[in-house]
């Protein structure tokens, strides 16, 4: 399963908390899931670990608010420099709830449909709209 | 407008995932959970040493998650008789910390009393979160956190510095010229034993003797330091406590005293935290899990370290090391 999924996981793990924490985050949603008495009625596993990575993801950044200000930093040095548009944007990725963040990955990366990020994130598809409309909302600020 | 925005998303998505770590680079779940890289090492002159040295502790605590975590070394002072200074290390975050003040080995000497962190840079890819999530709290020592920020600066915290170089060295106000005196291989790791050249051996001087460590390359861990006249003792106690694999093994070459061969020594301690036993010559301690660890009367090992590693074995959370360091103030009879 590691092999098979850990790139793109760590990758959506990235997303979702920063390169630094992605690590921690994915080998505890791993062992999270693979602990879980439910693994066995999973009928997709691959979606089943993008919602441990992103339910862990969100206790992490529960648990951890301060780290914010370090990934900001760790977008880079330029992430400081003068305006451009794509660097706002990777600072107004950085500012989504770790929910937007994955609705955004899940939609724009894996060029889901809002019914599938709905499945994988066990929400209403609403909510997923709801969490996309509200994200590239803030998005959009960062391009003006 | 919208055709900008999306193609903006997509862009910068590409560019944080860029920076995502590779799954081959990441300790998988199988080999956190078949070798948790978890350990509590502790040493301590016993209370009343016939040396008359102060006591110290040397706690070294490389708690496990997802999950190798980071460095504690500290030490502790005369006053601490029942080792009720204890450090705890616990995941998420990983806090050190002090449950009281640590109070200096010789009064008035600062470098007797220190708290050394891993830099960033000295923790495994996959685990340098670790160190971001880092936090020293004591009031003894920095009365306030120790963010990523004061480690990348190489914070002084207490008496000891951090360093982000990747020398990855401490600095407790000593002198830090070191010989290479030996090689040491535990489990899948090699180390260097390192000697302090400006502190000969004496009967009561003691001798500063460091480890430093690395598994698969990489420097996990700086262990080791040693003042005690029994050359070695602290640090063989703890060469033990990294062999927390079922499979390790413990293999040592270079020159060491005759009066305590290492191998003695680092067998004590495997014996003691694993029940390992060694072979023939000694020099190879084999890896043999005796599915218990055995008495300190028995090793000779001083039995705190014994209550520290037999939690180790069963939970390598360090929520569990937590706890048994709590427990560790109240030492068995």
């Amino acid at each position: 399963m590691w092999e098979r999924f850990g790139d793109e996981l760590l990758r959506f793990a990235t997303v979702l908390v920063g390169p630094t924490d992605a690590p921690d985050v994915t080998i505890d949603a791993f062992v999270r899931a693979a602990s879980s008495s439910h693994r066995s009625d999973v009928a997709n596993q691959r979606a089943y670990l993008f919602r441990a990575v992103a339910n862990e993801a969100s206790n992490s950044r529960r648990s951890s608010q301060r780290r914010s200000a370090r990934e900001l930093r760790q977008l880079g040095p330029s992430a400081t420099s003068g305006p451009d548009s794509m660097i706002d944007v990777r600072r107004a990725v950085a500012d989504l709830s770790v929910r937007q963040r994955a609705v955004v990955y899940l939609i724009y990366w894996e060029d889901r449909t809002a019914c599938d990020v709905a499945s994988i994130l066990e929400m209403s598809p609403s909510s997923v709209n709801q969490h996309l409309q509200r994200a590239r909302s803030h998005l959009r600020k960062a391009l003006k | 407008m919208t055709e900008q925005l999306d193609h903006s998303i997509r862009a910068a998505l590409e560019e944080i995932g860029d920076h995502a770590p590779r799954a081959a680079d990441v300790r998988s779940p199988r080999q956190i959970s078949e070798r948790p890289l978890a350990l509590v090492g502790a040493t301590s002159n016993r209370v009343g040493s016939r040396t008359a040295r102060p006591s110290r502790l040397v706690l070294i605590g490389l708690a496990t998650a997802a999950a190798f975590t980071g460095l504690a070394l500290i030490n502790w002072g005369a006053a601490d008789p029942g080792l009720t200074n204890v450090a705890t290390v616990s995941p998420s975050p990983v806090r050190f910390s002090l449950t009281s003040a640590p109070t200096p080995a010789v009064p008035g000497d600062p470098a007797s009393d220190s708290l050394v962190l891993l830099a960033p840079e000295t923790i495994p890819a996959g685990y340098r979160q670790i160190a971001a999530r880092t936090q020293a709290s004591s009031s003894a020592l920095t009365g306030s956190d120790l963010t990523l920020d004061e480690i990348d600066a190489g914070v002084v915290v207490g008496n000891a510095r951090v360093q982000a170089d990747e020398e990855w060295w401490f600095d407790a106000g000593r002198n830090n010229d070191f010989e290479r005196i030996g090689n040491v291989t535990i489990g899948d790791g090699d180390g260097e034993l390192l000697r302090n050249r400006a502190t000969p051996l004496t009967e009561t001087s003691g001798q500063e003797i460091v480890l430093r460590y690395r598994v698969d390359g990489m420097p996990v861990a700086i262990v080791g330091y040693s003042m005690e006249p029994e050359l070695g003792d602290s640090l063989t106690k703890i060469a033990g406590a990294i062999a927390v694999a079922p499979d390790a093994t413990v293999s040592v070459t270079g020159a060491l005293p005759d009066r305590y061969t290492w191998n003695q020594r680092a067998d004590q301690a495997a014996s003691a935290l694993l029940g390992y036993e060694s072979d023939a010559d000694g020099v190879r301690t084999a890896a043999r899990d005796r599915g218990g660890v055995r008495t300190s009367r028995r090793s000779g090992v001083h039995p705190h370290l014994r209550i520290l590693g037999e939690p180790l074995r069963r939970h390598h959370r360090a929520d569990t090391i937590r706890c048994r360091c709590t427990r560790h103030r109240n030492p068995e009879p």
